[in-house]
This record gives structure tokens, sequence and C-alpha cells, in this order.
């Protein structure tokens, strides 16, 4: 939202307001809202004088050049004249002539179109061999508007003389403040100059009082030359006001220059003298307005026109050129036969405005905010009229914009007139505001500390409020323009705003002294990543939504995840089921750039079409993801065996890390275990020959293994890869019944000795340790503590033997004697024989 | 074709057979110079030759293609191992796949980054609770006081599920940690009633349908913070937040507000600090201007309240919002926001304990 400085005064006749206070920029952003950026006008035009042409030729061998003398008064220093008087400037356009007052830029001046692009100077220079000083100005390149098609011509009835200023002409002293529109949402009246004039005042403190013509219940005499008739079909719901006139006697051309150079200024584009009026209107008030040509509305002599919902199969195209197929909710202004607008939004092209114009329709109509902001994102048009609507302006304001725009266009072509009556059909349900009764204490308590309530009512007055206070409340009715202050915080807003958010003084709240909480689980997650990060481990953050290619290479299945119905793109259609494949298609990017050993982890949430809580939201169990992957080569240098028990290693290492006893957790085969509910989406992701489901008892805790041959060709992985997933809240519980594992130091040395005991090649690594465990129980003395740890597994390849060998180190532990090696070789070897 | 050819064709066919059974990645073998040089080779031949030439250089090519299917194949059905063991059979002690060198290891920074601010406000007084990534149009509209088909609603361009929950509404991967107010509302309104304020912050995953550049991500992290008691003040929502900067920053900060618009807050402000990094001279961090916008926050809207069930004319809150990425891009200088999500290690392994020392 670009605002003038000098509308702003424009705008305000009673008060004069601070413009070139020093901290104004300041005050306006922290009071009004983000300033985004500052362009001081004045010193742009500074230059730009007001000349006579006092002799005008062609140049020989050009066909459009001319040489132009032109008489300045003498007022710009520093540029070579003829005769010491008048100066020479070389013009290309073709309405330039002697005797006119045109718009001079001297040598040395940025030619303003180009001021904030690539700034272009003028100077003098040669043109078919005649010095050129400066230039003789068109309104593109004076930044007023898109006419280039010739230089501007003054008129010549203003008083003017050679060596004014045209920046005074203009009004050019001017500030242009563009300011973040975002937080005036609830503020329709900010997207005026009015409005923004008004708060301006208010924050200095200033009484501020709107012009005289800004009143609601203006007088509006109609004519009865032609008959107009509105037949407001959606009074009650849709448009609750819609007023019209006919005005004829109209010549459509140009604006005058203060009319472009206004509009110019805060951004909007000059089109003709009609369309320009309704613009200015707006840009001062808020108020969108539109004007059909009449000719192209009226049915026979009278202008029927009604407001209803689009028929179906009704097409509209609109003035930007666009065709629209209208949906049954969108609202429309017609006449008898056709749709003449999208209401609200914008014109159609079949009553636009043109050169032959002689008489319009113009309207000023509310229509509901909900509805126009349906039609501009289903039809993706965007205007300022919809910017403005969808705010929410007030019903009450449109008979003092009518007026307005009327006694504009009386202003710019005198011989116009109202020759209809004045439409104005308004639902009962436009109200003035309502008084706001607002308790003194509760304003005091957010202000933070008491402020005199004649204070409060002055800030308000300032700004129109009507205010009263008793010792208890005070009682606010807003103006008739503020749709936005209904509730007893909203008079706080106003007030804490116009007092300044930061004067307020600033002190910490209460606390309590209870310890605050923290999740279980953010506590678990923070616990892993401190393990994992010190085993050589790094953790990322892959997106929440994946691609159905990389759910079907990893075996996820599509039909069990959210989807998203607007993903930006196939990559990020899925919600994720499992969080391992995210890993995987890190690995190869990540090897390929030189990173040959990787440890990955991801704690993360998935999210499941069959994994809802009793009230049907989605659950969201949370999990920790890991990979490890090596390239051949150097898996080859490093390393024995499978990429599986590097997995493994990280495994034991968090698991025992957290304190949680790894013998409690057992390794099933994937594929043979039954319920494994949620984590049913990674039994095609791991090798069935080299992975498993991790349990403690009946509880599922995760998967670990290598993966299966589809993922791992269609993902590029290495052979040597592997990773685990584990579900944080079963972890969690298994800490919880995880007992210390700390071991009394004893006075008396240990006994360490290995027994190697031999099985076939199906015997596993945990029925082995099961058994041993049984024995150990069996037969070990009380009071001797025994620790078992496996050290080797050997079998004879060369004899493709079918025997293998385990290797145990048995640590064995007395707290009441010194254990003798035979006592604990005996024991030992009893164990091995019932064991093997 | 003559002898010539044929066995110009065989002797590469003999001796890919042989590296074949060497390589790693056998598919490579079908990208080889050699193979390649026979289908050059065809261009310099008499045409009379061409054709059987390139059939025959084709016919090798076919076969090669099935040894590497074969070989592949093989590697499908993976050799059974105990998974159970800790390591390998026959593996000797000190080649068994263990740890990475921990200095290799890394946090990611918004985890680390996360960390430390929660740590700031629990020291405060604030609990956590952490924020959804699903969540259905009350909590992430309706609670929060956009009525339905409100155009601010317009200000967050949510993504949406086609599944939809039970009232027939889309699910909305929240694009606030704001979409927690109501819950935690309702939540520790008894312990309100008993006479403790709420306060509690909920950092979160949140979602943006929006283009992506440098500067933008569809995916970030934000926290929101909530705080509701008796004759709370909007001067305690700015000293709030100025106490955590100046304890984050480890310096005195200046702090400014701005008055915003937010559907869910009123007043709704604009937060922004004084420069830590050139003490508000200017300098690349604030663009020259002092000032850096840190995030939004506001008195919490008396209906957002009244829809938890508390009293709005008992109580009053604030609550406030800001993105992680901000705090950590502004610490290091990161160029592009795009980075936190890559998944690249030349981006983690520089937060790594070894401090990119590898």
């Amino acid at each position: 939202m670009k605002i003038s400085l000098n509308w702003l005064q424009q705008l305000s006749p009673n008060v004069a307001l601070p413009l070139s206070e020093a901290d104004l920029i300041e005050r306006l952003g922290s009071q009004l809202g983000q300033v985004d950026n500052v362009t001081d006008l004045s010193e742009l035009y500074a230059a730009a004088v007001i000349v006579k042409v006092v002799d005008c030729d062609n140049i020989s061998g050009s066909d459009h050049l001319h040489s132009c003398l032109i008489d300045d008064n003498g007022v710009v220093a520093d540029v070579e004249r003829e005769d010491g008087h008048l100066i020479r400037v070389v013009c290309g356009a073709s309405n330039v002539a002697k005797d006119q007052l045109v718009v001079w830029l001297p040598p040395g001046m940025v030619v303003p179109s180009s001021a904030g692009k690539e700034p272009f100077v003028l100077e003098a220079r040669q043109l078919m061999g005649v010095t050129s000083n400066g230039m003789i100005a068109s309104a593109k390149e004076l930044a007023i508007s898109d006419d280039h098609e010739g230089i501007v011509v003054l008129p010549a009835d203003t008083g003017l003389k050679p060596g004014d200023s045209f920046r005074d002409y203009l009004e050019l002293d001017d500030r242009i403040i563009d300011i973040e529109n975002k937080m005036f949402t609830h503020r329709p009246d900010l997207f005026g100059q009015l409005g923004v004039a008004r708060e301006l005042a208010g924050i200095y403190g200033l009484k501020f009082s709107s012009p005289d013509w800004y009143d609601a219940n203006r007088e509006l005499s109609g004519a009865t030359n032609v008959e107009l008739r509105v037949d407001n079909r959606l009074l009650e719901s849709g448009c609750p006001r819609f007023m019209a006139v006919v005005i004829a006697g109209l010549k459509v051309e140009t604006s005058p220059l203060w009319l472009q150079s206004y509009l110019s200024r805060v951004g909007i584009r000059p089109i003709n003298n009609i369309v320009d009026v309704t613009n200015y209107v707006m840009q001062a008030t808020g108020q969108p307005l539109h004007a059909y040509d009449l000719d192209k509305v009226k049915n026979d002599q009278a202008v029927e026109l009604e407001i209803r919902r689009a028929n179906a199969g009704e097409e509209l195209e609109l003035l930007d050129g666009s065709r629209v197929k209208l949906l049954d909710a969108d609202i429309v202004v017609a006449n008898r036969s056709t749709a003449l607008g999208l209401g609200g939004v914008m014109g159609g092209a079949n009553s636009e405005i043109s050169q032959t114009t002689e008489a319009i329709v113009l309207e000023c109509a509310t229509f509901d905010m909900y509805s126009i902001r349906r039609s501009a994102m289903a039809h993706g048009v965007f205007s300022e009229a919809v910017t403005r609507f969808t705010k929410g302006q007030s019903p009450l304001q449109n008979r003092a914009v009518l007026a307005y725009a009327i006694d504009l266009i009386k202003q710019l072509l005198p011989q116009a007139s109202i020759v209809s009556e004045v439409v104005d059909s308004i639902s009962d349900q436009v109200k003035p505001p309502a008084e706001v009764k607002t308790r003194l204490e509760l304003i005091n308590t957010y202000l933070g500390s008491p402020l005199p309530p004649k204070d409060m009512a002055a800030m308000l007055t300032n700004v129109e409020f009507k205010v009263s206070f008793d010792d208890n409340y005070l009682n606010v009715t807003p103006p008739f323009w503020r749709t936005d202050v209904l509730a007893p915080e909203d008079v706080i807003e106003e007030i804490a705003r116009l007092k300044g958010f930061t004067n307020l003084i600033q002190q910490l709240p209460l606390r309590r002294i209870a310890p605050p909480s923290t999740p279980h689980l953010l506590l678990l997650k923070q616990a892993m990543r401190s393990l994992l990060v010190a085993g050589g481990a790094n953790e990322l953050i892959g997106y929440s939504f994946i691609d159905a290619k990389l759910m079907q290479v990893s075996g996820q299945d599509t039909s069990q995840a959210f989807k998203l119905g607007n993903a930006l793109s196939p990559q990020l259609e899925y919600y994720r089921t499992i969080l391992v494949p995210s890993l995987l298609s890190r690995l190869h990017a990540n090897h390929k750039v030189g990173y040959d050993r990787l440890a990955l982890f991801e704690l993360g949430k998935i999210h499941r079409l069959d994994c809802l809580d009793e009230d049907a939201m989605p659950l969201e169990p949370e999990r920790l993801a890991l990979v490890v992957s090596t390239i051949p080569k150097i898996a080859k240098t490093y390393y024995d065996g499978p990429a599986y028990y590097q997995a493994r290693s990280y495994l034991d290492f968090l698991l025992g890390g957290l304190g949680i006893d790894t013998s409690v957790v057992t390794f099933d085969s994937l594929a043979g275990t039954s319920q494994v509910n949620e984590w049913k989406d990674n039994l095609k992701l791991y090798d069935s020959n080299r992975s498993a489901v991790l349990k403690a008892g009946d509880q599922i805790i995760g998967v670990i293994g290598e993966f299966a041959f589809d993922a791992k060709r269609a993902l590029k992985l290495s052979e040597f890869s592997a990773g685990f997933e584990l579900d944080l809240e079963a972890i969690h519980k298994l800490r919880q019944l995880s007992r210390t594992t700390y071991r009394p130091l004893s006075k008396f040395p240990s006994v360490v000795q290995d027994m190697t005991v031999a099985t076939d090649a199906a015997m596993s690594y945990q029925k082995l340790v099961s058994k041993l465990s049984q024995q150990i129980d069996k037969l070990a003395p009380k009071d001797l503590d025994f620790t078992v740890r496996l050290i080797d597994i050997y079998r004879d390849e060369a004899a493709s033997s079918q025997t293998l060998h385990w290797t145990f180190r048995f640590t064995a532990t007395s707290l009441e004697q010194t254990l003798t090696d035979q006592l604990v070789a005996s024991l030992i070897e009893n164990i091995k024989d019932l064991v093997g | 074709m003559n002898q010539e050819l044929t066995d110009e064709i065989n002797n590469v066919r003999g001796l890919l057979e042989a590296r074949l059974l060497t390589l790693d990645d056998k598919r490579s073998i079908l990208r080889s110079i050699e193979l390649k040089a026979l289908y050059e080779r065809i261009k310099t031949l008499p045409d009379e030759n061409k054709a059987a030439y390139g059939q025959a250089v084709n016919e090798l090519r076919r076969h090669l293609d099935q040894l590497v299917g074969e070989a592949e194949g093989f590697a499908q059905a993976l050799a059974p191992i105990d998974v159970s063991a800790p390591f390998a059979v026959n593996s000797a002690k000190d080649r068994r796949p263990g740890l990475l060198p921990a200095n290799y290891g890394s946090e990611h920074p918004i985890m680390s980054e996360q960390t430390k601010i929660l740590s700031i406000f629990k020291g405060m007084g604030f609990s956590i609770v952490e924020s959804r990534e699903i969540d259905d149009d009350w909590h992430m509209f309706g609670a929060l006081n956009f009525p339905e088909g409100h155009p601010a609603r317009d200000d967050y361009d949510t993504f949406m599920t086609i599944q939809t929950d039970p009232k027939g509404k889309q699910w909305i991967a929240p694009a606030h940690t704001s979409t927690m107010q109501n819950r935690i509302l309702e939540r520790y309104k008894p312990e309100l009633d008993g006479g403790q304020p709420i306060a509690v912050v909920i950092p979160g995953r949140v979602f943006r349908n929006e283009d992506v550049d440098a500067r933008h991500e569809h995916t970030f992290y934000q926290m929101e913070g909530v705080y509701v008691g008796e004759n709370v003040s909007i001067g305690n929502l700015i000293a709030t937040l100025k106490t955590f900067l100046e304890s984050y920053y480890e310096t005195e900060i200046k702090v400014r507000t701005q008055p915003f618009y937010f559907p869910f807050t009123e007043p709704s402000l604009e937060f922004s600090m004084g420069c830590p990094f050139c003490n508000q001279k200017g300098c690349r961090v604030c663009s020259h201007s002092g000032w850096i916008e840190m995030l939004g926050c506001g008195m919490i809207h008396p209906n957002v309240l009244q829809y938890a069930g508390i009293d709005h004319d008992k109580y009053q809150g604030f609550a406030w919002g800001c993105g992680i990425e901000r705090f950590i891009m502004l610490k290091h200088g990161i160029e592009d926001i795009r980075l936190f999500e890559s998944g690249r290690l030349d981006f983690l392994r520089q937060f790594s304990l070894g401090g990119g020392s590898q």
C-alpha cells in the first residue's frame, strides 16, 4: 500500500499533519505497519522546469527530429545558451510546436522514469549535428503515465510561465511511503489514503476530522431523464448495499496531469478520466467503484440491473481480457440479458468505458467478502477491488464515496450531470457500529499500568470515535467506517497501538515454581542423538513427504499413506509410512562426492491411514531410522563380514548407551512374524535372509537388516549397506523397565577363561546364549558372578565344514573368596558339556 | 565378414567375460572402453562389412547383459546369516564393522539450535509440548479464530490431503505451530484454574505450499510460545521475548514492534530486534538497517481462549511463533535454507563433533 504524504494532507483539511517530523517514518513503522520503502519525489523532480518553445524547426536529413529553442526565463544555471538567452533542445515528438508550454529536463537531471532502475542522467549531446541540452519530456518519461505518444503540453490557461517549477505545479514535493499491507487485513479504512491520514494524526495525538464530503448521510439528488431500475436479489446475503446512478454529458479523454500524477505515484496506471476518477476515489477512501458504459448496458431506453448468482453455463469476458466460466456461487451484476461484471472482483469487457462513451452507470456497492474471495480464488482473478473488498469495507460509506466521485467528474467535466434517480438498495442488516463497553481495569491490565480514562478518550476521539466513560467502563462508539471494532480487546488494541506498544512498561510475567515438563520422547530423542553422534553418525532431516516411486522401490504400500491433494511436485506427494527410505535416497549422492563410509540417522514421525487414535485423529508414531553404508572397495579394505553387523554395532551401542539390557531383545525372522501392524511396510524393504524384527517379549521395537535387491538396485545402494528403524515409544518403555547393570566391585581378583563350543551350522547365537545362561544359572554357585562374552565364531571354510566353533570369554568374580583357576575351569567344563 | 574381424570381437568377448568376475559393479562392464571401441570401429569399416559386424557387436552386448543379469540374480539371494549374532563367522576381531570415528558425527543444526532455545525457555519456566505434522481444520484454523472461508486463511498456503477427517474436511499439514494452541489451552486449563499460569513452548515442523528458493522452504521449523494467566500485559509479552533474546545472544538487545494482523491475536505485533552482530551499526546480516525481524506475536484473542473454555475476562495471555532456521542462518551466515533438508554431508559434517576436521 503506497501512500502519498501530500495526498494525506489534502484529506486533512482541518489539521496540519506532522509530515516533516524527523521520526515520521519510524513512528509509522512502529504504530501503523512495516515501512517497506520511502521514495522522495521532491528530489526526483527538483530540476524539471516549465519552458516555452520559442522556435521549432525540422532538422534536415531526419524524418522526425526537431531542433527547438526554449525559454526557461534564465532559471537554470550551467547550461549552454544561444545569445546568452535561449537553450537548444532536440525533440523527436511529433506534437512539439512553437509557443507551447512544455516540461524540460535539463542536463544533469535523472529521467524520472529511469529512477530506481538504471538511472539515466541527461547531458548535452549531439544529434544530427545539433547540440541538444537535456530533453523535452513525455508523460512516460515523467513517470506520470504510459503515454509516450508525444511530449506533455501544458494547458495555456493555468497561468504558468516559463521558468516555473514543474515539481511545484504538480505538488511533487512529496514522499511516497510503501507500507506492508498485511497488517491492515482487519482495517479496511487503511486501504484508503483518508484512513492513513486519520491514523497518522492519531499517532501524533492530533485531533483529526474527516473532510466534509465524507458524510454517510450526504444528499444526492437524482433526475428522471433515464430510467434506472435495480433488482438486488442478494440483498440479504451477498450484496448488502448497491448504489448506482446514471451520469451523462461525458467526454472520455486523458485525465488532467494532477490526477494522473497522483494515481501514478501510488502505483495506479492512468487510463482515462472516468476510470481514473473511480480509481482515485478508491485510493482515497478504500471503497471500489465501477463505471459501465450506459449504451452498452441499457435495454431499450431503461437500465435494468440485477444482482444475482451466476446462472449455469454463464460466461463472462473480464476487463483484463480473460474469459471465465462462471460458477453458481459467483455474484454477477447483469442487465436483462447478460452478465456485465463479476461483482466486486472485476467488470466485464462488454460494458467497458471507451473513447465514445458519453454516459455511464456509476456503481458503488458492497459485496460479501467471503463470496468475493471464493470467486477471486476460483477464477484466479485478483484486483485492487478484491484486495479492498476482502477486508470488509463498510457499506455505510457508499453514499459519501459515490457523491465524492460525482463531484470529481463534474470538476473535470463541468457539463456532466446526473440523469437518473440515485438508486440505493440497502439491507436492514446494515447498521451503524454498536457501542463497545470495556472495563477500565481490563484496559489497564493489558497496558500494564493505569492510564487516565480521559487520556484514553482523547486518543480515540482524535480518530473520530465517540467516547464516554464512568468509574468502571469506557464506552466507545466506532465511526461508521470502522467495521473491525467489535469487542473490548479491539478497543484495547486501538489504545495500545496509538500509545505505542514499546512505550508500555516491560516487565516479565509471573512464573510458577513447579518445574516445567518435557515430553519423555523429546528427552529420549536428545539422548539418542548424543549417542549416535558420538558413534560417528550424521543426523539428517528428510521431508515428511516422499514420492510414489521411492515408496514403491522400497516396498511400501501407497494405499496406506496420507496423500497430498495439492503437492508442490510428485516428489512430495505422500506422507512417509517408514523413515529408512528417506535416508537410503541420500546415500548414493553422498558416496559420489567422496564420503566413502557413512552412517546417517533421522528422528521423525510416520503416518498411516490405519494408524488413528480413538477420536480418528492420525497417530504420529515417532521413529529412529539409521543406515550405514560403505562403498564396496573400502568395505573390502576395512571390514570382514556383511554390513548387517555394522548396523548391529550401532544398535548395540545405542541400546547399551540408553541403559537398556540388550539381552532382552530377540531377533526373529521378519517374514515369519505375525502381528506386524504398522511395521508391515518394512517387509519388502529388507532382504529376507539378512533381516530381523526386534522384539522385547511380545512387543515389536523395530526392524533391522540389509536391503532387498529391488531397493538396492533402484537407489544405487552399495552392497555394503544396512540399517534399522526403531519405535521410540517402545524403546522408552524398555528403558523404563531396564534395571541397572552395575556390578559391585570385589576385593578378590576375577578369573578369566575362554571356552570354545562346537555346534552345527544351524545354531544361532541367541539360542546358544540362552542355553548357556540356563546352565550357568543351574550350575554356578550363587555367590559367583559370571559374565560371558562371545569373542569369536569360526568355521573351517577350506574344509567346507558345517561345524561352528564359538569361543566365549568367561569372567568369574566372587565377593567372598579368591577363586582358583581349577574351580572355574571345572565349572566351565561342566557348562560346556551340557551346552555342546 | 572375415576371420580377422570375427577374432577381433571374440578377443574382446574373452577379455570382458574374465573381467566381469572381478567387478563389484557388474553392470559397469556394459560401459567398458573395449565395448565402446567395437561400436566406434563399425564406422571405419567398408560398407559391405558394416551390417554383419554391427550385428555381432550387438550380439556380444546382449550376451554380456545376460551375464550381468545372472550375476545380479545371484546377488539377489544373499546368503543367510545369523541375525542374532553380534558379528560374522570368521571375522577378525579388528576387522569387524563397528562405529565410525566420533569426529564424523554431527547433530543436525536445526536440532542443536532447537535444543538450545528450548533449554532457555525451560529455564524461564516454560513446559515443552511438540507439535503435530498432520492436523484437522479446526485446530489449524477454526480454533484460532479463522472463520470458514475467511480471507485471512489465504495468508497460509496449506497442503491438504485427499483423505478427510470424520467431519469430511481434508487433513492439513500445519502451516504454523499455532495449530497446537487450542490443545495446550485445554490441557493446562485445570492448572490455570488452580492458580498456576500456563507457560508452554511448542517446537515443531511446519509446511507451506509455496515456491522454494534460497529463502523459502516448503518445510521448516517453528517454535510457538503460549502464556496465559491473570493480569497479563502487552509489556509482559515484550519483556519475555526480549529476555529470551538477551539470554540467547548473551548480550543486551534492543527491541521494536510493529502492528500486525493475525486472527488469533489482538493486538498482533511483529517483533524485531536491534542487530546483535553489529550493535545496530549496520551490517550484512541486518541489511544495514540495524534491525532484524524475528517473529510474530500478540495477545491471545478472546475467542481463542473461549474456544478452550477459558474465561477471557479473568485471564489474558500472549503467544508468539518464530522460525528456527532464521536463528541458525543468522548465526552461521548460511546462504540457502534448502541446505537444511538437502541431506548433504558436505553441509552436515560442518556441524560435526570434529568441527568439520576430518
